[in-house]
C-alpha cells in the first residue's frame, strides 16, 4: 500500500467514526481539518455555490478567509469547462488565467475539487506554498476521498436542511389557534401543537407517545358533556381506517366552551396516522 | 459595464487625477449623501461615487439574500468596483458599515487602498461584557429593533431616521433619511438592518496595514464614542478626530467639518 494510499483509507476511516451526537455543522469542518493534516496542504475550505451572486468560502484555512465571497459564474465556468472533474494544478496559472487568484496568492500547487451535490454545489480547494508532484496515486487518493467529500456534504446539506423545514413548520403550527393532534399509526410517535397541549393538559408541545396522547383524548372526552354522543360517533369513525368526520361538536361545561372537532386520516409514503384539529366555537 | 449598472456609478471630479476617492454609504441612505464632502475634492481627485446592492439607485435585481446575509458580499462588491474600473491609488471613505466594508476589502484584497477614511463605523455593535466592549446595543435592544422593523417599517423608519440622525433644529434631515430609509424594500432593509447590527470583526483591527482616520461625532445612537476609541487603540496606523456635531451622519449635518478633517489625512 502505498502513502497515498494509505491517507485515502485514514480520511474513510476517521470520517466514518466522527461522533454523531455532535453538532452536524462540525462534521464537514472536522473533515476538512482532517483533509488538511493528511495532505500537508497550506490552505483548505469549501466554495459553496449559494445562488447566481454568491459563493461563499466556508471551514476555510487560513481563518481571515472564512465567509468571503467571490463571484460564482466564472468559477463555474472552469469547472464546467473541466466537465466538473477534480483540476490538479501542479503549477498555478498566472493570475490572468486563475478564477481563484485571490485565495491563492502565494501558492505553488493547488487542487480543485468540485461536488455536485444538493440543494447547494460545492467545491473543496487545496493549496501547497511548496511545488507538490501530483503523481497517479497521489490523483487516486483525491479521487478517493472526494468521493467520501462528496458523501459528507450532501450528509451536512441535507441534515441541516432538513433541520430548518422541520424548524419552519414547527413554528408555523405552534401558531395556528387550533389545537392540532397527530398520531401516527406506528404507536412510537405522535405530535401536538401548543394550543393543543394546553387543551389535553400534556407537559409540553411537540413529540409525544400515541399512548400518552391517546389517555389524554380520551380523558377530554370524558369530561365533556356530550360524551356519549362524541363515543358513538367515534365508534363509526373508527370503522374504517379511510373515515373522516367534520363538524363534529365536542361540549364543555366548565368552563363552558364548544370545539368544532376534524378528524381525518393523514397518508403518504413516509406517513401513515390520524389528525384531529380542535376548533374552538366562537 | 455591469458594474456600473448594478451599482449606478457616477464618476466625477479630475479624469487626471494621480489619486482617487471612492464613497462608500452607510445603511439607509445613498450616494448622494456624500455630494457636498465630495465636492470639495473635484479638483485633486478622481472621485468615484457608487450605490450599495439594495440602496439608492443600484440594480435590484442584483440584490441577494445570500450574497448581502454578511458584509462579505459588500467587501467583493468593493473589490469588483475597483477592479473594473482599473482604480489605482485609491482612498476609500466609508460610513457606518462601509467604513468596515473598506477596512476588509484592504485586508482582503492587499494593495486596493492607500488609505482609509471610516465615518461613524464601528466593528461590532453589540455590547460584549465578557470582553468589556461597549458597542451601543444588548441583543434584547437589537431583537426589538427587529421587530419594530417587521411589524411596521414605514412607521420604524419614520422613529429611526430622527434618533439617528440626531438633528432636532434641522427636521428636514431626518425627514430626507426617513425619505430615504423608507425607499428601500422593506425585507431588504430588514435582511441588511441584521447583517449589520450581528457583524463583529474586532479580531480584524489589528491586521490593517494601511493609515486609517477614523471619525466620530458626540451623541451617535449607532456608535458610541468609546467605539471609536476602542478602534484608534487596535487599529496601527490610525488616528482618530471627533468631528463637532452631533448623530450618526456627519457628513450630512456637518460636511465642513468632515472635509476639513479629511484634508489633514488624504
Amino acid at each position: 500500500m502505498t502513502s497515498w494510499d494509505s491517507k485515502a483509507l485514514s480520511f474513510i476511516n476517521q470520517t466514518s467514526r466522527w461522533d454523531k451526537d455532535k453538532h452536524i455543522g462540525s462534521f464537514l469542518t472536522f473533515s476538512i481539518n482532517l483533509l488538511k493534516s493528511l495532505l500537508h496542504a497550506d490552505i483548505t475550505l469549501q466554495i459553496e455555490f449559494q445562488d447566481e451572486f454568491t459563493a461563499r468560502v466556508k471551514n476555510a484555512y487560513p481563518e481571515y478567509l472564512e465567509d468571503m465571497v467571490l463571484d460564482p459564474e466564472p468559477i463555474k465556468k472552469m469547472l464546467y469547462g473541466n466537465a466538473f472533474k477534480t483540476i490538479y494544478w501542479p503549477t498555478i496559472p498566472p493570475p490572468n488565467q486563475n478564477v481563484l487568484k485571490d485565495l491563492l496568492q502565494a501558492f505553488s500547487s493547488s487542487v480543485i475539487i468540485p461536488l455536485h451535490t444538493e440543494p447547494a454545489n460545492s467545491m473543496i480547494l487545496l493549496g501547497w506554498s511548496e511545488p507538490l508532484e501530483m503523481s497517479a496515486s497521489f490523483q487516486e487518493c483525491i479521487e478517493t476521498m472526494r468521493m467520501r467529500l462528496k458523501e459528507i456534504i450532501t450528509h451536512s446539506q441535507q441534515h441541516t436542511h432538513f433541520q430548518r423545514v422541520a424548524a419552519r413548520f414547527s413554528a408555523i403550527m405552534h401558531a395556528m389557534p387550533h389545537a392540532i393532534i397527530f398520531i401516527n399509526n406506528d404507536g412510537f410517535s405522535g405530535w401536538v401543537n401548543q394550543t393543543a397541549a394546553r387543551l389535553l393538559e400534556l407537559s409540553g408541545a411537540g413529540e409525544q407517545l400515541p399512548a400518552i396522547l391517546s389517555d389524554a383524548m380520551m380523558q377530554l372526552r370524558n369530561k365533556a358533556t356530550n360524551a356519549d354522543e362524541i363515543y358513538k360517533e367515534a365508534m363509526q369513525l373508527f370503522t374504517s381506517p379511510s373515515n373522516v368526520i367534520t363538524n363534529w361538536e365536542w361540549k364543555f361545561a366548565y368552563p363552558e366552551k364548544s370545539y368544532n372537532v376534524i378528524c381525518m386520516p393523514v397518508s403518504s409514503q413516509q406517513v401513515s396516522g390520524r389528525l384531529w384539529i380542535f376548533e374552538e366555537k366562537g | 459595464m455591469a458594474v456600473v449598472r448594478k451599482h449606478n456609478i457616477h464618476i466625477i471630479g479630475n479624469p487626471d487625477a494621480p489619486k482617487t476617492l471612492v464613497f462608500g454609504h452607510g445603511f439607509g441612505i445613498d450616494q448622494t449623501s456624500f455630494s457636498e464632502v465630495a465636492a470639495a475634492f473635484t479638483d485633486d481627485y478622481k472621485i468615484v461615487l457608487f450605490d450599495n446592492v439594495g440602496g439608492g439607485n443600484s440594480d435590484i435585481a442584483s440584490f441577494s439574500f445570500h450574497r448581502y446575509a454578511t458584509t462579505a458580499g459588500y467587501v467583493a462588491d468593493i473589490a469588483d468596483i475597483i477592479h473594473e474600473l482599473g482604480l489605482a491609488h485609491v482612498t476609500f471613505v466609508g460610513h457606518s458599515v462601509s467604513g468596515m466594508i473598506g477596512l476588509l476589502a484592504s485586508l482582503q484584497y492587499p494593495g486596493i487602498f492607500e488609505k482609509l477614511v471610516m465615518i461613524g463605523s464601528s466593528p461590532r455593535y453589540l455590547d460584549d461584557e465578557a470582553q468589556d466592549y461597549v458597542g451601543g446595543f444588548n441583543q434584547q435592544s437589537l431583537d426589538d429593533l427587529y421587530a419594530a422593523m417587521e411589524a411596521n417599517y414605514q412607521a420604524w423608519a419614520s422613529g429611526f431616521s430622527a434618533l439617528a440622525m440626531n438633528q432636532p433644529h434641522r427636521p428636514e434631515l431626518a425627514a430626507g433619511f426617513a425619505a430615504s430609509l423608507t425607499a428601500i424594500r422593506a425585507d431588504i432593509a430588514i435582511a441588511v438592518a441584521r447583517s449589520i447590527f450581528q457583524l463583529d470583526h474586532r479580531d480584524a483591527l489589528p491586521h490593517v496595514k494601511i493609515p486609517v482616520l477614523i471619525l466620530q461625532t458626540a451623541d451617535d445612537i449607532a456608535v458610541p464614542g468609546a467605539v471609536s476609541e476602542y478602534m484608534e487603540a487596535r487599529i496601527p496606523m490610525s488616528k482618530r478626530i471627533k468631528v463637532y456635531t452631533t448623530g450618526h451622519f456627519p457628513h450630512i449635518s456637518a460636511p465642513q467639518e468632515v472635509i476639513s478633517a479629511m484634508k489633514t489625512f488624504v
